[in-house]
């Protein structure tokens, strides 16, 4: 009996559901700023995310620097005189998850997340809805947003008011793999 | 026996109360070094090269004035009469490399040049404290004179570059130089001149630095009547130019010309305004995979 229950013991004790953690540095983050006269797109391959899902919490970071854009001259506007990737090197987003829905078994689940979004030094409340897979092996997901620039307190000059876009649409992918 | 159970269950709930920490500090930080970039805003300081390049695939087409000295007064419009200009072009071939062509009024000279670059300064970790680069040139001047072959028409300038972004406002730029006359006008002055030019920038704003340069040569290798050139100005960027106006003692525009036959001083107002306009064109688009 006693080694019956010292097993089952190891085994809720030890049962990778309780601390499943799940990482990429290799994630992607694409944005566009669609204005009236110049279409202003950039991606990033590394995206750093780390997700507890049994805890429902989940974090990303990303260098500003890595974002690379078509033509350079926006690519050192971008760093220089918007985000300021001297003083503000990286984006972050912390986040939970505050609903779960198992969609299509055995691994598809629609979810609902909120957290903080800090660019530029500027943190604002940011709710979303996506689906996730999840399996034991991998956490693969996308999810689109848009925000407005001045929310954090990026100035777009006068001058160039019709060349950048005031809200930015943002596409994230992920795909993790189990973290030990 | 239970001991051993206890302790077993109990471990890995003890492990849970760390999840309060950052997620991401479970991660080990990259350590890779970052690049420093944009340490000027172009690739002139003003009349120097700065270690800047043109990106690859981009023509920077630039329109430069110098006006007449402030001395001539109100009668010329405090020299705005008279226009000296130099029309370049540079482009970017390689991430570290560019070439640059240009040709000048100031004795019809044609100028053409590569720079490279082969060190950046980065931050982070395993840091390296400057950016290092060269710039080789050679201008022609091709003023009627008959008794002059070609070769004598041409001067060499070698100038090694040595930068430093300090702060998010402050860079600084040394350029150990030797500029080479293959002829010169007497016996006083030597071919081989060695020099340094001094340059750097402030920060006023994002888009406005307040830029300043001087250009001092080793005693005795130039005539005296010259002088080493001293400029002052401000780099003003809108979108895809970059204004340069300032204010100089120099009126040439290649490196043989403002370091050592510069022979206005600023002393006797004689100061130049003088502005340089940088356009960017995209002749290569690179690819960009978006969604």
């Amino acid at each position: 009996m006693k080694k019956w229950l010292l097993f089952l013991g190891t085994l809720v004790a030890f049962s990778p559901i309780y601390s499943q953690k799940y990482f990429t540095k290799k994630g992607r983050i694409a944005f566009t700023s669609d204005a009236i006269f110049e279409r202003i797109e950039a991606v990033t391959n590394q995206v750093v995310a780390v997700w507890d899902w049994e805890a429902g919490k989940f974090e990303f970071s990303v260098p500003i620097k890595s974002f690379s854009f078509k033509i350079a001259l926006m690519q050192t506007h971008f760093n220089e005189n918007y985000l300021e990737s001297d003083l503000y090197p990286k984006a972050y987003f912390k986040g939970e998850i505050i609903d779960k829905t198992l969609i299509e078994p055995p691994n598809l689940y629609r979810i609902k997340i909120k957290g903080d979004l800090t660019i530029h030094g500027v943190t604002q409340d940011i709710s979303n809805e996506t689906i996730v897979e999840v399996s034991p092996e991998r956490l693969k997901g996308e999810t689109s947003f848009s925000i407005a620039v001045a929310d954090y307190q990026i100035e777009i000059p006068w001058i160039v008011r019709e060349k950048v876009a005031k809200v930015v649409d943002i596409v994230v992918n992920i795909d993790c793999e189990p973290l030990n | 026996m239970r001991f051993v159970f206890l302790l077993i269950t109990i471990i890995p709930l003890l492990g849970r109360t760390q999840e309060n920490l950052s997620l991401l500090s479970l991660l080990e930080e990259d350590e890779t070094p970052v690049k420093v970039d944009a340490i000027f805003k172009t690739t002139r300081i003003i009349n120097l090269p700065s270690i800047e390049q043109t990106s690859v695939g981009v023509l920077d087409i630039k329109i430069s004035h110098r006006f007449g000295t402030l001395q001539q007064g109100a009668y010329d419009l405090f020299g705005l009469d008279n226009a000296s200009i130099r029309i370049g072009a540079e482009y970017g071939i390689h991430p570290n490399l560019m070439i640059g062509l240009g040709r000048s009024g100031y004795e019809k000279t044609y100028d053409g040049y590569i720079k490279y670059k082969w060190l950046d300064q980065t931050n982070g970790k395993n840091a390296f404290p400057f950016s290092m680069g060269a710039f080789i040139g050679t201008s022609i001047n091709t003023l009627k004179n008959d008794n002059w072959e070609f070769t004598d028409r041409a001067s060499f300038v070698f100038q090694l570059l040595l930068a430093r972004k300090f702060s998010n406002q402050l860079s600084l730029q040394l350029s150990p130089t030797v500029i080479h006359r293959n002829l010169v006008a007497t016996s006083a002055e030597k071919n081989t001149v060695p020099a340094i030019g001094i340059g750097g920038r402030f920060k006023l704003s994002n888009r406005i630095s307040l830029n300043v340069e001087y250009t001092p040569v080793f005693n005795n290798f130039i005539a005296e009547r010259y002088v080493n050139s001293f400029s002052v100005g401000f780099d003003i960027e809108t979108g895809g130019h970059v204004f340069q106006l300032h204010f100089t003692n120099a009126i040439a525009m290649m490196e043989k010309g403002y370091f050592t036959e510069t022979y206005d001083t600023w002393n006797d107002g004689g100061v130049r305004f003088g502005f340089n306009i940088a356009r960017v064109f995209n002749l290569k688009k690179p690819k960009l995979e978006t969604y």
